[in-house]
C-alpha cells in the first residue's frame, strides 16, 4: 500500500567504520537498518561518544521530520559493520504525512507537538545542570564570588588536604555562602597549627540547617586582617564538590 | 470535515469523571482513545524523586493516543487526572485501526520510532525536573 509518491527507497551498503550521515550535515533522508549494526554517536570536546546502538529494523535520522531538514543532525551515525540500510525520502513522508486520515493527524499533531515541547523543556533542564556545574566547578580561583550570596552564621571544620597527624581540625565560622564559595570568619589562634594563606586548601564540612551536612574543598582567595577580637576573614572558592552535596547547598541558598 | 465534527462520528460512548478521577493510569494495559470533549485533565508521571506534571490537556485534546499509534505497546506511559469535572469520548477504536492500516510500512515505522522517542525524552524530561526540584 506504499503510495507512489516522492524519490523511491532506496537501499544503501555501507562498510564497517563508515559515517552514514555526520553530525552538523544537513540531510533530507531519513533510515531504517535492514541488515547489520550501527552507533549513534556525539562529539564530546575532541572525543567520540556512544549515545545508542542501533540493528535491524532500527529507524534513524528521524528528528528531520519535525524541523523539515532545516536543522543539521544532531549527533553521527557510523556502521560498525557491513549495514545495508534503506534511505526514505522526507519529501515522501510529508506528503503522506498531509493525506493521513485526519483523525490520525489530529493524534500525530498532539504528540508531535508534545515532543518538540519535552526536547526543548529538556534542552533547557540541561543547560541548567550544566551552568550550575559549571558554577561550583570552573575555576572559581580566578573569578571572583560572583554570585549571590547568603548571610549565615553557621560552624564550620576544616582541615589541609594534606593534614599533618595530630593536628585537630579547626572551627570557623561562615558568614555568607554562594554557590561559588564561603567568607569564613576564624580565630588568629587557628593559623599557628597550619598555613592560611590565599592559595591554601582546605577540606570542609559543614551542617547546613536544613538538616543536610556537606563536604566540600575551598581554596583561600583572600585573607583580611583585623577583623576585631583576634578575628580573621578569609574569602574562600569552591574547589570540589560532589553533585549532591552541590544540590544540598543549591537548595538551601534557594530559600 | 473538521476535526471536532470528525470526532462525534468516531466517538462511540460518552464518560463524566469527577475531579481527581484517574482517567488512565501509568502502567496499566489498555490502547483505547479518549479525547476530551468538556473539561482539562492533567498529564502526570513517575520520576525516581516523586511525581510531575508534565501536560495538561484541553477539550480537543486526545487521551491515550500514544499507546494506539505505537501499536504494540499498550502499557500507559503516564497517568491522566480528571482536573475538574470531565467528559470524554470513548474513539472507535476498530475504525481507527482501519484507518491506521491504510499507511505504508515506512510511515507506520516512522511514527512508532518518533513515539518511541517522546516516552523516552518525557522519561528523562521527569527525572530532570524531579532533580531540579530538589
Amino acid at each position: 500500500m506504499a503510495k507512489e509518491t516522492g524519490p523511491p527507497i532506496q537501499n544503501l551498503r555501507y562498510k564497517a567504520g563508515d559515517l552514514i550521515f555526520k553530525e552538523g550535515d544537513y540531510g533530507a533522508s531519513i533510515y531504517k537498518i535492514v541488515k547489520g549494526h550501527a552507533n549513534v554517536i556525539g562529539q564530546q570536546k575532541d572525543r567520540e561518544i556512544n549515545l545508542a546502538s542501533l540493528g535491524p529494523g532500527d529507524v534513524f535520522g528521524e528528528m528531520i521530520f519535525l524541523n523539515n531538514g532545516l536543522e543539521p543532525r544532531a549527533s553521527s551515525v557510523r556502521a560498525l559493520e557491513d549495514t545495508e540500510v534503506e534511505s526514505w525520502h522526507l519529501a515522501r513522508l510529508k506528503k503522506e504525512y498531509a493525506e493521513l486520515p485526519p483523525i490520525l493527524r489530529g493524534m500525530l499533531d498532539q504528540s508531535l507537538k508534545r515532543l518538540l515541547r519535552m526536547i526543548k523543556i529538556r534542552g533547557r533542564y540541561l543547560a541548567e545542570q550544566q551552568a550550575a556545574q559549571k558554577e561550583g566547578m570552573s575555576e572559581p580561583w580566578a573569578s571572583k564570588r560572583r554570585f549571590f550570596r547568603k548571610e549565615v552564621n553557621q560552624e564550620c571544620q576544616y582541615l589541609p588536604l594534606a593534614p599533618k597527624p595530630g593536628i585537630p581540625a579547626m572551627t570557623g565560622h561562615i558568614k555568607d555562602m554562594s554557590m561559588g564559595g564561603f567568607g569564613i570568619e576564624i580565630d588568629q589562634r587557628n593559623t599557628i597549627n597550619f598555613s592560611h594563606a590565599p592559595g591554601d586548601e582546605f577540606n570542609l564540612k559543614t551542617l547546613l540547617p536544613n538538616g543536610n551536612e556537606i563536604r566540600v574543598k575551598v581554596k583561600i582567595i583572600s585573607i583580611k586582617k583585623d577583623v576585631g577580637q583576634g578575628k580573621l576573614f578569609m574569602g574562600t572558592a569552591i574547589t570540589g564538590i560532589s553533585l549532591d552535596d552541590r544540590k544540598h547547598l543549591g537548595f538551601y541558598l534557594m530559600y | 470535515m473538521a476535526l471536532d465534527e470528525l470526532l462525534s462520528v468516531y466517538t462511540s460512548t460518552e464518560e463524566s469523571h469527577p475531579d481527581g478521577s484517574v482517567i488512565v493510569e501509568e502502567g496499566a494495559t489498555g490502547d483505547w482513545v479518549y479525547v476530551i470533549l468538556e473539561g482539562e485533565a492533567r498529564v502526570t508521571k513517575k520520576a525516581p524523586k516523586g511525581v510531575v506534571t508534565v501536560d495538561v490537556l484541553k477539550p480537543g485534546d486526545f487521551i491515550g493516543e500514544m499507546s494506539f499509534l505505537e501499536q504494540g505497546e499498550d502499557v500507559r506511559t503516564a497517568s491522566v487526572i480528571a482536573k475538574g469535572p470531565v467528559r470524554l469520548g470513548l474513539l472507535d477504536n476498530q475504525r481507527m485501526l482501519a484507518d491506521l492500516h491504510t499507511l505504508s510500512p515506512e510511515f507506520r515505522l516512522l511514527i512508532t520510532t518518533l513515539m518511541g522517542k517522546l516516552r523516552r525524552v518525557t522519561e528523562e524530561v521527569s527525572e530532570l525536573a524531579t532533580e531540579n526540584k530538589q
